[in-house]
């Protein structure tokens, strides 16, 4: 079913009250995009799914007060983003995770154990994780899902003033310059190019 | 296609890359996150006819945070069981194993009707299982996505759910994530708690979980729960059954607020005032407002539930039992405790009791305190706090905190040990024996006796306890070493001079006339009259007490001088308050700041920095410090009022009403039904402030009741009622100050009635014709009387003292201005140095041509300190033909409540200068109705008064 008519058929079924419906409708529709997405976000498959049912429990209850102003996808997404991000805040998460918090200590820990070492799938997996878990939704939603820059600011929003579409595009360059320098690090690009 | 277009556009901004095509590439191979297999997501552990020992699994009926639940079968005993395992995701996370395990010990220990039984422990391929009690039903999660339950449902289940958490509580453990899905409806209309998940052993250790939306706030702030955040919980889960929603929205995206604001009223129809009332306590954010445990919720439910209005009783029955049952937990709790580094152990002291003849060792217990507050471990309850919980307990203000009073205040604090000290003397020995108790479960924690010859040896006595206490409160000696004080040095040496220090904190405290506390004070330092804190508190109470001019600066100096004798604390209240009086209260704020965070339990430190605030209208700063104060129980009698009228002034009056009313509902005594009656006056709901305060005066609320209700009256127009209460008031047998105090309402009352010879004479009566309307209030009203009144004005205003006297030189001018006479206003204001003043600065602003200027900083004092700028704004507009703009300044004045004897003499005014814009701009029936209000009040006003034949004159004309 294209995203469109799902989009139709989960208002149908929300203007209608049947709110289970509405939100088989919308797992079934967007929750293998969705889990995908978290799969490339907290990297753990496994943690993935246990956000990938939080965030399926959320939808289930918060559905019926999706306005339909913007899109059901940019919702979906901003949904599970929060539901990472909570999990990821998580009392018991946070014990494992004492020692990958920063950004710093991650990218240190890739190029200082594993340099250059192992295939161009490790290496990539290194580089993925030396991303933080903002950078790493920009990249997908934007390339792979390509969503619209504005949905993009609106998933990644916080509780406070949104996100100006126009400084998310900057940081996406800004990415962009990192991982190349990155990648030549890891020798995943040569120099010249 | 868009996908490829996306991908070769190039780079706008950043380095450029080592290869765009390269680095594209890369991109997209990092971004690629094809879809997943859902049922990837969905795979369960165990499958259908898997065996597990003597367990058939038969189906998955269920998931929860923590694990997999499955429908099984016991082959054995040929009964179907539920099985619930730990995730596979989960099964290598020690933490979720250890809380399973902890899961199994609690709840071994619960064999209740409703609480779901647990039938055996083990594991399974490396995966810890419980198996349970199979339910059928649905959980009342699910039930409420249908809808809320009828009331009588709904109050059956919160029973049920009560008695499960009594039972607990009694056997020392928490729930801790109480809420809808835990709660298993069966068939047959028994409920079931499920999933004591989360519970542990009382006193284990710092919260790792629970669901936000009905987590209470101690525990998202990570502070430790108790029964009381089990509570909370339980009223969460009511609140919502009754009205559909939880009493807090919860953001979808975030998590709820660590500081809620009040909680939504409970508006459903059938719902009894009672069982609103105990929900609204139940979901305070003061835990120690909350039932005090499962036990006392089920009272206050069953009581709700029968006999309306019977509530409260059952509640403090149920305050008497249910401890006890604790008392096993106690011990293993303080012992299990985490030595030094851990949360700090909150410990309360109670007074001392003295079995000598000597006076001045009644005093003891505020060493002892002091002694124990140089500790990091420890959270040690300030007396005042005592006091304030106490008289929460009992609701009369106390005095003297004894065995009784401090196992009730010390619980309602949640401290882990009460101190009980006797102190005795033989012959020459003196000797002081102190016990401790764990307040909460009443149990026994250790004793300590210390004895020497010879008074002196007191204060060292009090130090070795300090430490020793310390010590068995598992402090490590080190840090004990590290920070100890000797009270002979840190306070004073002298047990007299303590003894009288200590009366006069008691003395505060039970809210005796300050002036005569402070005679302790002196009488402190006339026995050492190198003690910091006697000076302190001098300088302190001077601004509620008319003192000297001078003193508080004398007695800050002189606490200043000898701030080496002051303990850490004390230190940080002489620094703050010397600030104050140096004029400099952002440094006295900081300072208070400071002090918080060092002892974050010290809510009248709060107080008295959101105050310093207040008084110069930063209301926005204030209001958060109050707002402290409050949620650590200072009992002041203003805190609440100050509260809603910070709020009122930062344009949020609605709010305060809510807040307001919260309380009542909460605890519907005088004093909240007063707070009530002022939030509604400053929102403008004057007849509604008036029942409200006739509310309070029913409730005994006494004469500051009545006083109050007068001043309302007043504001709602009902002039001869007010004057009928105030000369109640001032005839009757009470005090000479509150005989006084309704003279000022009788002569405000009557002002309005413009009846002004009469009330110059009740003013005059007040001590033999010395008049009590001192300062601005005295200016303004013999302004009142118009021109003639002048010169008394000024004359008036000569004999005040600075501030106040060019304050009050101010105030002249700017009548004058207003009645024409910028010139001579100017000289005035000029040689009474008041150029600053920012009411003058307004009017001053308008008579340069400014006029903008000058009503824009009349609205920004408007909103600081009240209506009556409003009205001199009016007055300005009014003068320059812009009548509108007046007409509207003038309603502005008319809704807001400013200090009476202000607006008794404007009010009147206010209508007339009204009725004579109106008429300008041609809407007669307008002015027609300003005029025949004043009018109305005027009927017996005195024939010469200023104003009277021109707003006659005027109706006529019309």
């Amino acid at each position: 079913m294209r995203p469109a008519e799902m989009e139709t058929q989960v208002r149908d079924h929300l203007a209608r009250g049947d709110h289970r419906e509405a939100a088989a409708a919308a797992l079934r529709g967007l929750g293998p995009q969705v889990l995908g997405y978290l799969e490339s976000l907290v990297l753990d498959p496994d943690d993935a799914r246990d956000v990938f049912q939080a965030f399926a429990e959320e939808l289930w209850r918060w559905l019926p007060t999706w306005r339909g102003e913007g899109s059901l996808r940019a919702w979906s997404y901003r949904l599970a983003w929060h539901a990472a991000a909570r999990f990821q805040r998580g009392a018991w998460r946070r014990r494992r995770e004492r020692m990958r918090t920063t950004l710093a200590s991650r990218i240190a820990a890739s190029v200082a154990t594993e340099s250059r070492a192992g295939g161009r799938r490790d290496r990539l997996r290194r580089l993925r994780q030396a991303l933080d878990p903002e950078e790493r939704t920009l990249l997908v939603l934007r390339l792979d899902r390509e969503l619209p820059w504005e949905e993009v600011a609106l998933v990644l929003s916080g509780d406070g003033a949104p996100l100006e579409p126009a400084a998310l595009r900057k940081r996406f360059e800004r990415l962009k310059g990192k991982l190349a320098r990155m990648a030549r690090d890891q020798g995943l690009v040569d120099e010249e190019g | 296609m868009a996908r490829r277009s996306a991908r070769r556009q190039p780079t706008e901004a950043g380095p450029p890359p080592a290869s765009p095509g390269a680095v594209s590439r890369l991109l997209d191979e990092l971004a690629r996150a094809p879809p997943a297999d859902l049922d990837a997501a969905w795979e369960g552990v165990l499958r259908r006819g898997e065996r597990v020992g003597r367990f058939e699994i038969t189906c998955e009926v269920g998931r929860g945070g923590f694990g997999l639940v499955y429908e099984a079968r016991d082959v054995e005993l040929s009964r179907p069981v539920a099985f619930k395992v730990l995730r596979p995701a989960r099964a290598g996370d020690p933490a979720a194993a250890e809380s399973l395990r902890r899961e199994a010990e609690a709840a071994g220990q619960l064999n209740h009707a409703n609480i779901v039984t647990l039938h055996d422990v083990g594991t399974h391929r490396g995966r810890p299982y419980l198996i349970m009690e199979l339910l059928r039903g649905e959980t009342l999660a699910s039930r409420l996505a249908r809808g809320p339950l009828p009331p009588r449902e709904a109050l059956d289940v919160a029973v049920q759910v009560a008695r499960a958490l009594a039972h607990a509580h009694g056997a020392g453990v928490l729930h801790r994530d109480l809420k809808p899905s835990n709660v298993f409806l069966c068939r047959g209309g028994v409920a079931k708690v499920l999933d004591f998940g989360l519970a542990r052993v009382l006193g284990g250790g710092s919260p790792a979980g629970g669901t936000p939306g009905y987590m209470a706030p101690e525990e998202r702030r990570r502070e430790p729960a108790s029964a009381r955040s089990d509570v909370f919980s339980a009223a969460v889960m009511l609140h919502e059954s009754l009205a559909g929603r939880r009493p807090w929205p919860d953001p979808p995206d975030g998590e709820p607020e660590a500081e809620p604001g009040p909680p939504a009223p409970l508006d459903v129809p059938g719902v009894p005032a009672a069982l609103r009332r105990l929900v609204a306590g139940a979901l305070s954010a003061d835990p120690a407002v909350r039932p005090r445990d499962g036990q006392a919720w089920l009272d206050g439910l069953l009581a709700a539930r029968g006999a309306p209005g019977a509530g409260r009783r059952a509640w403090l029955a149920a305050a008497a039992v249910g401890a006890a049952a604790l008392a096993a937990a106690a011990l293993l709790a303080l012992r299990s405790r985490p030595a030094a580094g851990g949360a700090p152990v909150t410990v309360a002291v109670a007074d001392f009791e003295n079995a000598t003849d000597e006076k001045d060792l009644s005093g003891l217990s505020g060493l002892l305190i002091t002694s124990l507050e140089q500790s990091r471990h420890l959270r040690v309850l300030t007396r005042s706090r005592m006091l304030d919980l106490a008289q929460q307990a009992g609701g009369a203000p106390v005095e003297r905190i004894d065995e009784r009073l401090g196992r009730e205040a010390s619980r309602r604090a949640g401290a882990r040990a009460l101190l009980l000290a006797t102190v005795r003397r033989f012959d020459r020995v003196y000797a002081v024996e102190l016990h401790a108790i764990d307040p909460v479960a009443d149990a026994y924690l250790f004793t300590l006796k210390e004895q020497g010859t010879g008074k002196g040896s007191i204060p060292g006595i009090i130090d070795r306890l300090g430490e020793a206490t310390r010590r068995a409160l598992r402090e490590k000696a080190a840090e004990v070493e590290a920070a100890r004080v000797e009270v002979a040095q840190a306070v004073t040496g002298s047990l007299e001079a303590y003894q009288h220090y200590f009366a006069g904190v008691q003395c505060i405290d039970g809210l005796g006339p300050v002036s005569s506390c402070v005679d302790h004070f002196r009488a402190a330092l006339r026995a050492d009259p190198t003690f910091a804190l006697a000076h302190y508190m001098i300088a302190y109470t001077s601004e509620f007490r008319r003192a000297p001019p001078g003193e508080a600066q004398a007695a800050i100096e002189a606490a200043l001088q000898h701030i080496g004798r002051a303990p850490a604390k004390e230190r940080e209240l002489i620094l703050a308050w010397s600030a104050h009086v140096r004029g400099k209260d952002e440094e006295a704020v900081a300072t208070y700041r400071r002090l918080l965070e060092r002892f974050p339990a010290d809510g009248h430190a709060a107080y008295v920095a959101g105050d310093l605030l207040h008084h110069k209208g930063d209301f926005a700063g204030a209001l958060p410090l109050f707002e402290r104060a409050l949620e650590l129980g200072a009992q002041i009698p203003v805190l609440r009022a100050h509260v809603v009228e910070a709020l009122a002034r930062l344009g949020r009056a609605e709010e305060g009403v809510r807040r307001a009313r919260a309380w009542t509902e909460a605890q519907p005594d005088a004093t909240n039904q007063r707070v009530l009656a002022e939030a509604l006056a400053l929102g403008g709901q004057f007849q509604g402030a008036v029942t409200a305060a006739r509310r309070a005066v029913d409730a005994g609320g006494g004469a500051e009741a009545q006083l109050k209700l007068s001043d309302l009256l007043a504001l709602a127009g009902r002039y001869r009622e007010a004057e009928a209460a105030a000369r109640r008031l001032a005839g009757t047998d009470q005090p000479p100050a509150t005989r006084e105090m309704a003279r000022v309402r009788l002569a405000t009352a009557l002002t309005y009635q413009g009846r002004r010879r009469e009330a110059r004479g009740e003013l005059d009566a007040i001590r033999g014709g010395e008049t009590v309307l001192r300062g601005i209030g005295a200016v303004v009203w013999l302004l009142g009387g118009g021109p003639r009144a002048v010169d008394e004005a000024l004359r008036e205003s000569e004999r005040l003292e600075e501030p106040v006297r060019r304050r009050a030189a101010a105030v002249v001018g700017i009548y004058l201005a207003l009645a024409g006479q910028p010139a001579r206003a100017r000289e005035l204001v000029q040689r009474a140095g008041a150029e600053s003043d920012e009411g003058w600065q307004a009017v001053r602003a308008f008579l340069d041509g400014e006029a903008e200027k000058g009503l824009a900083a009349a609205r920004a004092l408007e909103v600081k300190s009240g209506g009556a700028p409003a009205f001199v704004a009016g007055m300005l507009l009014a003068g320059a033909g812009r009548d509108r703009e007046a007409v509207e300044a003038f309603r502005r004045f008319q809704a807001s409540p400013s200090e009476a004897v202000l607006r008794c003499s404007c009010y009147p005014q206010s209508l007339y200068h009204a009725a004579r814009s109106l008429m300008r701009l041609g809407d007669r029936a307008g002015a027609r109705a300003e005029l025949d209000r004043l009018l109305t009040a005027w009927d017996r006003a005195d024939p010469d008064l200023h104003l009277l034949a021109e707003a006659k004159a005027l109706r006529r004309s019309l």
